[in-house]
């Protein structure tokens, strides 16, 4: 809470109210200054933007990773008795690409939009707790290199993403590879955590005035629901990867049927995670989606409270269905009828949204950038995969599909079609507020053209594979089993997937290099993130705005003609200037490197536990436990800085109030 | 471009469509879940296809009116600002409300469809599958003896075994052992079904989580060590003389690919001749060939420590004197070889038995299915001939 609970310097306040004065430099360590430029600014910024940038950065990166996985999976399968890749390395492969997909990519990729945009849609200058934000980064990058650390030493995770049990005990898995899978999710998990209070923090107490929840973006409104999705589906994994970890390292039996334990519980811990972790990864996009097809059809979001309540609806019903991963596992006809039913009516919220969305087309005034492309590719091939969704509802009939290839084409069509085709249209949306310049319409109509023809002819024939029986996570199939045709109609799908993905890249580079600087509101946007300067100034914005109502953004340009039209009444640049502020009158939170170095202690631990060397874990704990200590110590503010802060209290005007005390436990805490 | 960006997209609903047909149009697929061929799986299919159906036809729905957006709601002015519509409680309501009653109405047929398939069928056959790591092993009660009741039954000490009455195999593992009610038949790959007849499988396994599934037989169901699962199936009289194709579901290490099964329908009066034919012992050596084959079988080739070939009409566990005097369980971690020559397929279903797969399955198990648990020494070629020559006269 850095930015807010600076004591107030101004002498009016000081006599209005019995404050302590804060002690010139309260820490005991120097924090260090901010400067605008160097790799050392980014190592300790704080700042969300950049934080996000560099999740955004990484998030790709992985996502290349994980694609060549997809790709070598896909030549294997081309034909009938691949020899491309062994069993072992295809297993390899296989429990790879599920895994970086889900944990190093989707996720960190929507936890990019969060970090650069829920300050900005809220009206605030920064996330509630700027230094945790920076721990939550570092132990994703952490826990991404350290998985990726298997491949040199012994082998990647070889388990499968679900890591069923007792498959993944050391008596049928001796190997280092699920260790590194298990400390792996577990690093990534804490960052996660973090992330998740931060952010539902940030929501709760950073909004600007005016803005009440029912005025906030659904995008702001998804990242709310999703945060408590994980606040509550992290530690579950958690929970479960501990028990496999004893049962690994220390010899206990909890999914070890020889001794008592049971092995089905794996099933219902990580399913339990696992189902609330897929709305995890498709809340975010539903609510990019939200914020561009509005501006793109320029019309309001088509039933607003409806579109955030169904959002809600389904952040509370995806606790009730994970048993529908288990239907094939001898529940009991009691179970499986319930879960059965509650996973066909969670397609009721769900259908709702995907309605609201076309509604929100309908009788609009329809602009067809990237953007709005992906958004409506993201509709197009969503209503798919949830419709095959449905169909798994019906539990006689999933006995049949669960583990094929029709659920692999299920929740691809959710979870690339849906997920990644959204967060897309994120970037084309949002490139210009994060950097300034738009990314190239037409290179990116060819990628977009792309990746929904290469999307369609991977995955749709997957649905005719699974239902003709071709099972999942298959190194091989057999010729005559009728898969032959269409595996090598999906492989060249892969291939036209990754090339779409270079001309992504290709775009980012021409925009880099060629694009001209983007005007301030290039999509006539509604929403208060484009308020502000494009990049924003570090303190995002000047005067933070009063918020009125959902739109503000548009409802400043716009007014209700008496004859009911819409008429403008402002430029954007009308709506934007605002008087010279002084940037040193706005205080921001300083940069520090401790949640760097309480992030590194992690790894460490993760080593010493897998090869039990317990130095090397005793002496990453200390110095996770150390930075820990140094964060706390540390002042709350760099050295010879400016302390007038005149400006920015209007939105938490109460915490001005709060005695020295209480301030310093809050800061001690962020 | 308004009309080049529509066309591309009534494309794709027109090649989802399309596809859609031509799923059911595999030809020849044997493992093809469109194409039930028993009364259960025909019975789900028939609940499903409505399903199916309804769902295509609100995917187009949504794909139509979408299409009429594009080519209808473009921007054409960039000064024009539509009519800022807001939401529309009642028609909201109606889109939340129909699919809901959709799903209420499908519902009841669904939960319905669970308590059948739940329900005991009467005087049907009872077989225990025990999943491995990469094979099926099937048991069944031999003629004129009372059907398996399979339990799992916890010990504690290896010595307390009533070996008569046990056919779980880990001794690593005793806390959960199966105990069946009287002698098994033990064979493996191959299931053998009466047609006509319903079967009550009892699934487990001594290892991790398999998934049996015969895709036009029966839905799928997990084996799963400590734990007995039920599934029932049937199919037609007209069946007598099929195949069909299994194979394991769930990802189980390795070999997961390469665990594959058949199911064998014979008329009931194949069934009977063949289920005498395995409460036989295992047949002699006739030719010289052979008779080298069986001496290197349970001598020096080490084949007999992981492999059964029971003299007897039981299955039974060998109990031998452990170091300390105790009597030991005797671990026997491969197939039962005892009627080997009549199986049609081996290592998992994955190849044809003939003398040529044989030969290079012996020389090199795990170049022919990876990880594979069966060990060999390096054999000579003669020897390799002699153990084929063996095991092939194991009919």
């Amino acid at each position: 809470m850095a930015i807010v609970l600076r004591p107030p310097s101004t002498t009016a306040l000081l006599e209005a109210s019995p404050i302590v004065t804060r002690p010139a430099d309260p820490g005991l360590l120097r924090r260090p200054v901010e400067s605008e430029k160097g790799l050392w600014s980014w190592i300790t910024t704080v700042d969300h933007k950049r934080i996000g940038i560099m999740y955004g950065i990484a998030s790709l990166f992985f996502f290349v990773v994980g694609g060549l996985e997809a790709l070598l999976i896909r030549l294997q399968l081309a034909r009938p008795n691949g020899t491309v890749i062994s069993a072992d390395v295809y297993n390899q492969m296989f429990t790879m690409h599920g895994t970086t997909m889900v944990f190093l990519v989707v996720m960190p990729l929507s936890g990019a939009f969060f970090n650069y945009f829920l300050p900005l849609q809220l009206g605030a200058r920064d996330v509630a707790f700027p230094r945790l934000n920076a721990f939550s980064w570092w132990a994703y990058l952490m826990g991404g290199i350290f998985i990726y650390s298997s491949m040199f030493l012994g082998g990647m995770p070889n388990g499968g993403w679900f890591g069923y049990a007792p498959n993944t005990s050391i008596t049928f898995s001796p190997g280092h590879n699920i260790d590194f899978w298990v400390f792996g999710l577990q690093i990534l998990g804490i960052g996660s955590t973090a992330s998740a209070v931060n952010f539902i923090v940030t929501v709760i107490n950073m909004r600007a005035p005016g803005m009440l929840l029912m005025r906030m973006p659904v995008f702001a409104w998804m990242t709310f629901v999703a945060s408590f999705l994980m606040l509550f589906a992290m530690p579950i994994i958690t929970v479960a990867l501990v028990l496999l970890n004893f049962d690994r390292t220390f010899g206990a039996n909890f999914f070890n049927p020889g001794a008592g334990g049971d092995p089905v519980l794996w099933q219902h811990l990580f399913w339990l995670f696992g189902h609330p972790e897929v709305y995890i990864l498709i809340l975010p996009a539903m609510g990019i989606v939200s914020e561009v097809l509005p501006t793109f059809a320029r019309k309001p979001l088509f039933g607003y409270p409806v579109v955030v309540f169904s959002g809600i609806a389904i952040g509370f019903m995806g606790w009730g269905v994970w048993a529908h991963h288990m239907f094939a596992v001898g529940l009991g006809p009691v179970a499986v009828s319930a879960f059965g039913v509650s996973t066909m009516f969670i397609a009721v919220p769900t259908g709702v949204k995907i309605f609201n969305w076309t509604a929100t087309l309908w009788g609009g005034a329809i602009r067809f950038s990237v953007a709005m492309m992906f958004s409506v590719g993201f509709i197009t091939t969503f209503v798919v995969g949830g419709l095959s969704g449905v169909t798994h509802s019906l539990v006689a009939s999933d006995t049949q599909q669960t583990d094929t290839y029709y659920i692999v084409a299920h929740f691809h069509y959710v979870l690339f079609g849906g997920a990644l085709m959204g967060l897309f249209a994120g970037f084309y949306y949002w490139w210009p507020k994060i950097f300034g310049k738009m990314l190239n319409e037409k290179i990116g109509k060819v990628h977009f053209a792309l990746m929904l023809i290469g999307m369609h002819v991977t995955f749709f024939p997957m649905h005719i594979v699974g239902l003709a029986g071709q099972p999942r996570r298959m190194y091989r199939y057999d010729k005559g089993m009728g898969f032959d045709f269409w595996n090598l109609v999906e492989t060249i799908g892969a291939f036209v997937i990754a090339v779409s993905l270079l001309v992504f890249f290709y775009n980012i580079v021409w925009t880099a290099k060629k694009a001209p600087i983007a005007p301030r509101d290039p999509w006539d946007a509604r929403t208060v993130e484009w308020m502000t300067d494009s990049p924003p100034k570090p303190w995002n914005f000047d005067h933070i705005p009063t918020v009125h109502t959902v739109d503000e953004f548009w409802h400043r340009k716009y007014s209700e003609a008496e004859d009911g039209t819409m008429v403008r009444v402002a430029t954007a640049e009308q709506v934007l200037d605002g008087e010279y502020v002084d940037p040193a009158s706005i205080h921001m939170p300083s940069p520090s490197f401790w949640p760097l170095v309480a992030c590194l202690g992690l790894p460490l631990i993760g080593y010493g536990m897998i090869f039990r060397a317990w130095p090397l874990a005793a002496f990453g704990a200390f110095v996770l436990i150390s930075g820990l200590f140094a964060w706390s110590l540390e002042p709350s503010a760099a050295p010879h800085e400016d302390h007038r802060d005149d400006d920015h209290h209007d939105d938490h005007s109460d915490h001005d109030v709060l005695p020295a005390a209480a301030m310093g436990a809050l800061n001690a805490g962020s | 471009m308004g009309f080049r960006r529509s066309s591309r997209l009534l494309a794709v609903a027109g090649l989802t469509t399309a596809t859609l047909f031509l799923s059911s149009c595999i030809k020849d697929a044997p493992q093809d879940t469109f194409a039930p061929d028993g009364p259960s799986t025909r019975r789900v299919f028939s609940l499903a296809k409505p399903v199916f159906i309804i769902a295509g036809i609100v995917g187009l729905g949504v794909y139509a009116v979408i299409a009429v957006c594009i080519v209808k709601f473009r921007r054409r002015d960039d000064l024009h600002v539509p009519v800022q519509v807001h939401g529309n409680t009642k028609l909201e309501l109606l889109w939340g409300a129909i699919p809901a009653v959709l799903l209420a109405v499908v519902g009841v047929f669904s939960v319905g469809e669970i308590f059948k398939q739940a329900e005991v069928p009467k005087d049907a056959i009872n077989v225990t599958v025990i999943g491995h790591q990469w094979w099926w092993e099937y048991h069944y009660a031999p003629v004129g003896q009372t059907q398996l009741d399979p339990k799992l039954v916890t010990i504690d000490d290896p010595a307390d075994l009533d070996a008569a009455e046990l056919a779980g195999r880990e001794p690593r593992k005793l806390a959960n052992v199966i105990k069946e009610a009287g002698p098994v038949i033990v064979t493996a790959n191959e299931l053998h079904v009466p047609a006509g007849r319903s079967v009550r499988l009892t699934l487990t396994s001594t290892n991790v989580m398999h998934n049996w599934w015969v895709p036009k037989l029966a839905g799928k169901l997990y084996a799963i060590p400590g734990k007995l699962n039920h599934l029932n199936l049937d199919s037609d009289p007209e069946d007598a003389g099929k195949t069909f194709y299994g194979q394991c579901a769930e990802f189980c290490g390795t070999s997961h690919a390469n665990m594959r099964f058949k199911v064998k329908v014979d008329s009931p009066a194949d069934y009977e001749a063949w289920l005498a034919a395995q409460t036989a012992s295992a047949a002699e050596p006739i030719t010289e060939a052979a008779k080298a084959g069986k001496l290197l079988f349970q001598g020096t080739g080490g084949c007999s420590t992981c492999h059964w070939l029971n003299s007897s009409k039981t299955n039974e566990f060998e109990l031998e004197k452990d170091s300390e005097g105790k009597e030991a369980l005797v671990v026997k971690i491969g197939p039962n070889l005892t009627h080997v020559g009549g199986r049609a397929h081996f290592a998992g279903a994955i190849a044809e038995l003939n003398t040529t797969n044989l030969k290079a399955w012996i020389r090199n198990p795990q170049k022919f299915k990876p990880g594979s648990k069966m060990v060999v020494r390096k054999f000579s070629e003669d020897e390799v001939n002699n153990l084929v020559a063996y095991v092939e006269s194991l009919k």
